[in-house]
């Protein structure tokens, strides 16, 4: 037998009809994956959106007016109204440390 | 000449396009890559291993090992050459494992047919993995040196050289069982 006609012989038998493909196969090919679990494309873009937000609030916060502070009324009359810089204060109690 | 040249590039690029969905995790990707080589992978596998559901069970996981690397994917070779190489490395794998216990079992389809053939299946899969592997490339899916080459990973005279001693040897098991 020639090389040839063996060529011949092991392509016929080796022939095989695979037919359609297989749905089994699908199933363990599939990527598991639970539908409720979010894609990282969405973890990344609900990332930025937060980071965005953050960041609009910040300046909005850092642009406002500064809240007015309420003064002592006892402490004001004690410095002649003068108490703008005058932002702490400590008093010491004789025996008590 | 041109026309198969420009065949082949397209082919590349929707292979390329298909690794970019499945990287980007569309799963209808996948499906068209198992529609388009699904049973090829089985066939391969099943002349490989001689066990159909062995050829079913890593057909899939083939499919599912390039959804997880699929970035990896360059489009250097053809996707078929690339899906090809990972079944042949999964089936290597498997028949490693369960060397003790090759299932190797006649094809019920043809159990009429000349004994010869029958012979050359068993002979196949007494083979080495390296002449299996190049001898189901060759004869079962009559690929060019080039195809074959690029999933073997070998070169053209290494190919030819291996060839005529695969074919060889498995006429000599074959003969042998005459």
């Amino acid at each position: 037998m020639t090389d040839e006609q063996f060529d011949d012989l092991a392509r016929s038998a080796l022939s095989y009809e695979a037919g359609l493909p297989r749905e089994g196969v699908w199933q363990q090919a599939k990527p598991m994956r639970e539908s409720w679990l979010p894609t990282v494309r969405e973890i990344l873009l609900c990332g930025a959106i937060g980071a965005l937000a953050l960041l609009v609030v910040g300046v909005r916060i850092e642009r406002g007016p500064l809240p007015e502070r309420k003064q002592n009324p006892v402490i004001r009359a004690a410095m002649h109204d003068e108490t703008h810089s005058a932002l702490v204060s400590v008093t010491r109690i004789p025996g008590l440390g | 000449m041109e026309s198969v040249a420009l065949g082949q590039s397209e082919d590349r690029t929707r292979d390329r396009e298909l690794a970019r969905r499945c990287a980007a995790g569309d799963e209808s990707a996948l499906r068209e890559i198992l529609e388009d080589h699904e049973p090829r992978l089985r066939k391969l596998l099943y002349r490989n291993l001689g066990s159909l559901e062995d050829a079913e069970e890593l057909a899939g996981t083939t499919l599912l090992k390039f959804w997880r690397s699929a970035r990896g994917f360059r489009g250097a070779c053809s996707l078929k050459s690339y899906l090809t190489r990972i079944a042949l490395n999964l089936g290597r794998d498997q028949a490693r494992r369960r060397r003790e216990t090759v299932p190797v079992g006649a094809d019920p389809k043809v159990a009429e047919e000349h004994p010869y053939l029958e012979k050359i299946r068993m002979g196949l899969l007494r083979l080495g993995p390296e002449d299996r592997e190049l001898l189901t490339l060759y004869y079962l899916e009559e690929w060019d040196y080039g195809e074959i080459g690029d999933s073997l990973g070998i070169t053209y005279d290494v190919i030819r050289t291996r060839l005529v001693r695969a074919r060889k040897r498995l006429r000599q098991i074959v003969e042998e069982q005459n």
